[in-house]
């Protein structure tokens, strides 16, 4: 079938179609002022030419609050605008205003037209709805009004995410929403997405990334979402139970992220400008020794050891250097965003236009991000039946990166392209010694080679330790983003109340890496290399490319009806396609080959390596979905989606994903009246659902043979050998989630509460099942089974405070989740997993536990005489005065693996923020806190600094470690050398810390400059702003960032520091005006 | 531009139009471009050479350690530093069921198996020469005799899998066989493989298995279960064909440019270039400290060995320097592996390759079976094969057990870092013994030895712990 469809094989054939969609992205820009000038005629024929009058004046609500963002539009005519933050207005009338007649409008109030007349001051007050519903909300596939929900859904209004100086609309998300924890686990590496987990981990075997759907497009890759201008955002909504996000079915299993960006609102055309610009630094610096206390314990841990240290460092130290290597490789570093955006149209013709501009520049030297953003929305209607909508976003993006997380001599797996491994400057910025110069007398970077330490027998010389500096200047690593994102729409309405909607949408996607190691950079492969001896033989250049095309094709059948003034239904049924596909490719030069670095890619290689790569999946769905509720009284919803995709098995390719909920509004009652003016809102809702997790990559259900070589006299021979286990009953992973909740507003609404309770049962897991090693030729494979709980409490409270003239809202969330291991297929337990090198076995996942427990060594003292070697259990392979003692858990009389206990768990017990806005006069104020509670974290970072006398250290260990020529001193750590349990070889309870904190995530104070004073200037508005981002951040944890997570988003290592980016803070002053 | 058209082009039409035509299923019915399917992969002798030299390819990560399991126990080598966090536990005997290299070592063990059980499994059913068909059938047996040899001295009694293992179900029925049912197995196979191989390969046809190789193996595989009459019988086979011989340098048989020589019986080949087919133990072995003295990049202090083997080179063995170096970093001092170890200039990209069984080994096995044999003077005239080399004199009219140590100090020696002391250790019934006393001797030397902790249920390694939570069938080895 497919075959016989394809359009390549026939030369010249339909290129009518691409003609035209670039057509259409081309002219879309110009579409709104041709349509908007070709019906001006028409005002102006029912009108006697006059001269344009300026009107203004200011809308309030019934209490006389200013009312901002409401759309004032002439009726009949194409001039509008919006109100400003206090209410205020001011709107030009072309042609006279006599008979001009205004329209107020608002959602969630009675819209009012006025005749202007003769004024020339409008004043409005606005009443609300009576049929008011307040707050509409975007869910799947529609929109619906906060009240008759009857999921749970978390809003996030787009102005909360602009105000932050962060690159990616993910990071702004955090401390905003209940359920939803975001975790920036590289610190502030510029560009670089957080984690985002809804509502806990939800999966072994795969990842628990959302599905993030911008403007009714599902993304294909999470990473995409980051690349969305968070000033281009009109609104998140975070669907969290699986009933509201089970219209997406088999993607929707770890939460679905809704993203609406900003669309006209009509009217005459309204710019608005507004820019950033600030100043980063490290929010912390960690206090390592310096060249004299250095030398200090030099001296001790080689007076113990028994070996002789440079004698320099006693005849004449000052000579030496005193290098500060953080300050070396980190700096302030600017931060700057640019947007211009421009809203209008007419009533029948409505768009936005907005390009942005971000930069950032790291604090890690060599490191930045930059953006460049457009998007275009508009939205027609073609006829009283016929509308569509166009949205075009191209976007490219620019990151310079550097090895961050890991080790001194081996930054972390990912860090650094082509598996070539490079060190962390951020682990080697502490373990390095301050007797380093930075650079040498020749200008070189310095290195342990040039110290006066390594002179005396190299017993101070670590060959594997490197300038941090070096790798920062000399490394190159770019990664360079190009999107094009494009969707469109038509609906039509054949009858009164049902639209027919089908939607095209595509997106493509080149990511360009570059990455250059030169011939003098010192690294493990060139440990002497410099610029005076270049080792061109380990230069290392790679240029990849991946090419991916995403297309969407959705078709929605909409009717909503109300029967006899009290039935409300609305019903709507969905088909669609999604397709993607994507090609690798890469070039590099083969490693050993290159002998000139003059040209610094793959082409000075004589011998080029090349890669490719394939990616391809599809996914085909049905849903269906009703909507009813009786006077909004009594709501239900159900829906019903199936899917089919590539990824699973031929035998088990459909899956089906129900949902249903329902909600009771108390307060509607007849019997509530009486409490109607303390309680106003009351609903209790439930609801269940089944979604489904698909992240599984493609083909894994497929088993093949891959490449493995050998050589026969010499020469290369090509092989083969069967790779995978082939599963042809590969299905979704399931999330059963039952949702309980509770929606409470006070006092007409100036305090709203809402509560939720869920339960979510993850079944048949996607997992990498392991295999009996006999099976050979695969370890493991994927497949579906055990069964993961996560159950929370979230709560978010919300008021308006009104205090004589200051206007007072706070957002306040918090909530609990608990992942719980229930079943992972028959075994009790999976293989444990290491945290950092040296410290193995410190994860593992068991049956009947939480996950991300910490296992390790509790530390009960020292050994500090024979004695104490006879009166307390000894290690295994035994002890020595000096060691640690360790805690016999299980009083067997030694130390042993088995005596290992929970030191800690990665994942918060429970995460909160807050924020607050507050406006008085012209001023505002906003304040954003965020709060991460019961999390600990292992500091891989001081793992190396533990008694290594050719090693920097920290004043935790220096003058704290056992001396044996004073045994009695009261110290935490043992003797350098140490056997046994030591900080070195197996993790304890003493390398395991607090990860709790409470952040001052952003402070902005923002001055509205008066309408008065703005007349006289023609703008319509202008504020003026200053923002702290991560201004404070509480916490007993010791290191640079308590947000950190070296394994990334991995269920099964949370919370391990080693060399990630530090957190940063940010101030910036701003402007935005609109005119 | 062109791309994204031809993009646009292809998929959009299309795709409106498969809808159109309303096959909905058809669109997730997709074929992978990045997968070889094994259903249709096998077929012709292409397949089946490529399949093989698969199996083969196996090797290369298994000798790549080979080392940790054989020496790293015994009074041979020893490790410092960093690699003493990753390699102690081989060190001091404190291996667990948990040590990662025990788990690799099972697994890539049973890899080669299922590869070369595809071989001989298949190969019946391909269209191609008998000659060749038993060639490939020869070597893939020759392969899992291998594999199966260094499993059992390994484990003791291990799974015997024979046929491809085809579902999850299949995989759970297999239980620990019997060291004599294993060791049956291996002489089955190489006794097949002997008689189908050719004596020698030439050309691009180097280092495949050969008829020389299988009997060699078999005779160790013999020697190893004390079957001295049928070691002394076959290994005198190898000796009779003249195929191999003893170099008169070790320079010859050692280093780069040297692979495959006479002296080869059967090598695990590796090639440099930047292609990752390197060998990675010659930088391993290096000291960490050297810099850039010995090889290039940095060396990882793997594998170094013991004062206790320097000084175990009696005067006028000129083995000694040409086999060992000293690198001396205060206080540490290494006697690095200079057998192996040349100055590469790339990590994990070492060209030369490692020696399964040289013919010194086979000379000094039918010493060993000649004297169990009671033929002590023609155990002697053997040994003295290789004593020549290394400038000794020649032993005469030594006791049956004096020979014995005889033999014992030469195989130390002459093998030494190829992976053979441990479990000539355990056949001798002396790893206990002799690590005990290298414990006692050393333990105030270097603090690190005074962890060695030696028990007679050293001698096998636990099975993984990974396999055994598993499959509860597999029971743990004693001790463990």
């Amino acid at each position: 079938m497919m075959k016989q469809l394809r359009f390549s094989d026939k030369p010249g054939g339909q290129q009518w179609l691409p003609a035209l969609l670039f057509a259409l992205l081309l002219a879309a820009p110009l579409m709104g002022q041709p349509l908007a000038s070709a019906r001006q005629p028409q005002v102006a024929s029912n009108s006697n030419p006059a001269a344009p009058v300026l009107v203004s004046g200011r809308v309030t609500d019934e209490t006389g609050m200013g009312l901002p963002g409401v759309n004032i539009a002439l009726k009949g005519g194409v001039t509008g605008t919006t109100s400003n933050e206090k209410g205020d207005y001011q709107l030009t009338i072309p042609d006279g205003q006599t008979r001009a007649v205004l329209v107020f409008s608002s959602v969630g109030f009675v819209a009012q037209e006025l005749m202007v007349g003769n004024r020339t001051v409008l004043n409005v007050q606005l009443k609300p709805d009576s049929q008011n519903l307040g707050e509409v909300v975007v869910i799947g596939y529609g929109v619906q009004a906060q009240k008759t929900l009857s999921t749970a859904i978390s809003k996030v209004e787009g102005r909360s995410l602009a105000l932050q100086p962060v690159s990616t609309p993910g990071e702004a998300l955090a401390a905003l929403a209940a359920g939803v924890q975001v975790q920036s686990g590289r610190g502030g590496y510029p560009g670089e997405a957080p984690t985002i987990r809804i509502r806990g981990v939800g999966s072994l075997g795969t990842n628990s990334n959302p599905l993030y759907v911008v403007d009714g497009y599902p993304l294909q890759d999470a990473g995409q979402f980051n690349l969305i201008n968070p000033s281009d955002i009109e609104s998140i909504e975070v669907l969290k139970d699986a009933a509201s996000a089970a219209i997406y079915g088999s993607r929707a299993a770890n939460g679905v992220v809704i993203v609406t960006t900003k669309r006209g609102k009509g009217g005459k055309t309204q710019f608005s400008l507004s820019a950033y610009t600030g100043m980063q630094q490290n929010a912390k610096k960690i206090d390592v020794l310096n060249r004299d206390e250095f030398f200090q314990n030099m001296k001790f841990i080689s007076r113990v050891r028994g070996q002789a240290y440079p004698a320099i460092y006693d005849t004449d130290p000052n000579s030496q250097p005193d290098t500060d290597w953080q300050d070396a490789i980190f700096r302030k570093a600017p931060i700057r965003d640019f947007q211009l955006s421009a809203s209008g149209g007419s009533e029948r013709m409505r768009y936005t236009v907005s390009g942005g501009y971000f930069s950032q520049d790291g604090t890690l030297r060599g490191t930045s991000y930059d953006r460049y953003t457009l998007r275009f929305n508009l939205d027609a209607e073609l006829s009283p039946k016929l509308r569509m909508g166009v949205s075009v976003a191209p976007s490219y993006a620019s990151q310079y990166r550097q090895p961050a997380g890991g080790q001194y001599n081996n930054a972390a797996a990912g860090e650094v392209t082509g598996a070539r491994a490079l060190p962390s400057p951020i682990h080697s910025a502490i373990v390095m010694s301050p007797a380093i110069p930075l650079y040498t007398a020749t200008g070189d970077f310095g290195q342990y080679f040039d110290a006066a330490q390594s002179a005396n027998g190299s017993a101070y010389f670590p060959t594997n330790h490197f300038n941090p500096l070096a790798v920062l200047s000399l490394y190159k690593n770019r990664v360079q983003n190009y999107r094009l994102f494009g969707n469109g729409f038509l609906e039509w309405e054949p009858i009164k109340n049902l639209r027919l909607k089908t939607t095209l949408g595509s997106t493509l996607n080149v990511e360009d890496q570059y990455a250059y190691i030169p011939a003098n950079l010192a690294n493990e492969r060139a440990p002497r290399a410099n610029s005076a001896n270049p080792v061109p033989a380990q230069i290392f250049a790679r240029e990849t490319q991946r090419f991916g095309v995403d297309w969407l094709w959705e078709n929605t059948a909409t009717y909503s009806h109300t029967f006899a003034e009290k039935h409300n239904l609305t019903l709507l049924g969905l088909y669609s396609l999604q397709k993607f596909q994507s090609k690798f490719t890469g070039a590099s030069g083969r490693a050993g080959t290159f002998t000139t670095d003059l040209l610094t890619n793959p082409l000075a290689s004589p011998d080029r390596v090349g890669e490719v790569d394939y990616e391809l999946n599809a996914f085909l769905s049905y849903a269906g979905r009703v909507n009813y509720d009786y006077r909004g009284k009594y709501i239900f919803s159900a829906a019903l989606r199936q899917d089919a995709s590539s990824r699973f098995g031929p035998n088990n390719r459909f899956a089906t994903f129900p949902s249903f909920s329902g909600a009771w509004r108390v307060s509607e009652e007849p019997f509530w009246s009486g409490l109607r003016n303390t309680i106003n809102e009351l609903k209790i809702r439930a609801s269940y659902g089944e979604t489904g997790n698909a992240n599984i990559g493609n083909f894994t259900w497929l088993n093949g043979v891959s490449g493995r070589n050998y050589s026969f006299g010499g020469t290369r021979a090509f092989g083969y050998a069967q790779a995978g286990f082939a599963n042809y009953d590969l299905t979704w992973e399931t999330n059963q989630q039952t949702d309980l909740g509770l929606e409470a507003s006070f006092l007409n609404d100036k305090f709203s509460l809402s509560l939720d309770l869920y339960d979510r049962q993850t079944q048949d897991m996607l997992f990498q099942k392991d295999l009996p090693g006999i099976v050979g030729y695969a370890n493991n494979f994927r497949t579906n089974l055990g069964n993961l709980q996560n159950r929370g409490i979230e709560v978010s409270a919300k008021t308006s405070l009104r205090v004589g003239a200051v206007k007072w809202t706070i957002d306040a969330n918090i909530s609990a989740n608990k992942t719980k291991v229930i079943d992972i297929g028959g075994p009790q337990a999976l293989t444990p997993q290491g945290s950092v090198f040296g410290w193995n076995n410190v994860y593992q996942i068991k049956v009947g536990e939480q996950l991300g427990n910490m296992y390790g060594y509790q530390v009960a003292g020292i050994f500090k005489t024979a004695d104490d070697l006879t009166r307390y259990p000894q290690f295994a392979t035994g002890d020595k005065i000096g060691n640690w003692i360790i805690k016999d858990q299980n009083g067997d009389g030694k130390v042993d693996e088995s005596d290992r206990v929970i030191v800690g768990q990665g994942f918060p017990k429970f995460t909160y923020g807050m924020s607050h806005s507050v406006q008085w006069k012209n001023i505002d104020l906003n304040l954003i806190l965020q709060g991460v509670q019961g999390a600990n974290i292992i500091n891989g970072n001081i793992r190396h600094l533990f008694a290594n006398a050719n090693f920097n250290t920290i004043p935790l260990y220096f003058n704290n470690m056992f001396d044996p020529a004073d045994p009695t001193r009261e110290v935490a750590f043992p003797i350098p050398g140490a056997s046994g349990v030591n900080p070195g070889n197996n993790l304890t309870d003493r390398m395991v810390f607090n990860g709790s904190f409470l952040r001052v995530r952003n402070l902005t104070l923002g001055y509205t400059l008066p309408t008065s004073l703005l007349q006289k200037v023609k703008l319509q508005s202008a504020r003026i702003y200053a923002t702290g981002q991560n201004l404070f951040t509480f916490t007993k944890y010791p290191w640079y960032n308590p947000e950190t997570s070296l394994s990334g988003d991995s269920a099964y290592q949370p919370g391990i520091d080693q060399g990630t980016y530090p957190a940063i803070r940010t101030f910036t002053l701003g402007l935005s005006i609109g005119f | 531009m062109k791309t994204i058209l031809h993009f646009f082009r292809n998929l959009l039409p299309a795709s409106l139009l498969l809808l159109a035509a309303g096959c909905g299923t058809e669109f997730v019915n997709l074929t992978p471009q990045d997968v070889i399917p094994v259903a249709g992969f096998y077929k012709t002798e292409a397949d089946i050479r490529a399949a093989l030299t698969g199996t083969y390819g196996n090797l290369r990560g298994i000798y790549n350690n080979f080392w940790q399991f054989t020496e790293m126990p015994s009074d041979n080598t020893r490790s410092f530093g960093e690699s003493e966090v990753a390699l102690g536990e081989f060190d001091r005997l404190t291996w667990r069921s948990t040590t990662g290299g025990v788990s690799t070592a099972w697994t890539d063990a049973y890899r080669t198996i299922a590869n070369a059980n595809v071989v001989i499994e298949r190969s019946g059913a391909v269209t191609m020469t008998d000659a060749l068909r038993n060639q490939y059938m020869g070597e893939a047996k020759f392969l899992r005799a291998l594999m199966y040899f260094n499993l059992v001295r390994l484990f003791g009694d291990v799974p015997l899998i024979l046929t491809e293992i085809k579902t999850e179900a299949d995989a759970y029925t297999f239980k620990r066989e019997a060291t004599a049912a294993v060791y049956a197995q291996i002489e089955k196979d190489l006794l097949d493989a002997e008689k189908v191989l050719p004596a020698k390969f030439t050309g691009v046809n180097i280092g495949r298995a050969t008829s020389g190789a299988a009997k060699s193996l078999l005779g160790k595989a013999y020697l190893q279960q004390k079957k001295w009459t049928e070691a002394a019988a076959k290994l005198a086979e190898v000796i009779a064909a003249n195929t191999y011989r003893i170099l008169p340098a070790y320079t010859d048989v050692f280093g780069l440019g040297k692979d495959n020589n006479d002296e080869i019986v059967f090598a695990v080949q590796y090639v440099g270039g930047g292609f990752g087919e390197g060998n990675t133990f010659v930088h391993n072995f290096a000291p960490q400290p050297s810099g850039t003295s010995i090889v290039a990049v940095t060396a990882n202090s793997h594998n170094v060995g013991t004062r206790d083997l320097y000084d175990a080179f009696g005067p006028g063995d000129i083995r000694r320097d040409a086999f060992m170096g000293i690198f001396t970093r205060n206080p540490d001092v290494y006697y690095w592996t200079k057998k192996f170890v040349y100055n590469i200039a790339q990590q994990n990209e070492g060209e030369n390759d490692w020696p399964v069984i040289r013919y010194a080994d086979v000379v000094l096995m039918y010493a060993e079976a000649l004297n169990n044999n009671g033929k002590t003077d023609a155990a002697l005239t053997q040994l003295h094969l290789t004593r020549k080399r290394a400038g000794l004199p020649e032993l005469k009219g030594l006791t049956k057990a004096d020979t014995q140590l005889a033999v014992e100090l030469e195989r130390r020696l002459e093998l030494c870092f190829e992976g053979h002391r441990w479990h000539d250790l355990i056949r001798w019934g002396k790893e206990v013994s002799t690590m005990q006393a290298f414990k006692a001797k050393y333990a105030t030397i270097d603090v690190l030895n005074a962890n060695i902790s030696i028990t007679a249920d050293r001698k096998l390694f636990p099975i993984p712990f990974r396999e055994t939570s598993l499959n509860a069938s597999l029971v743990q080895n004693p001790g463990y």
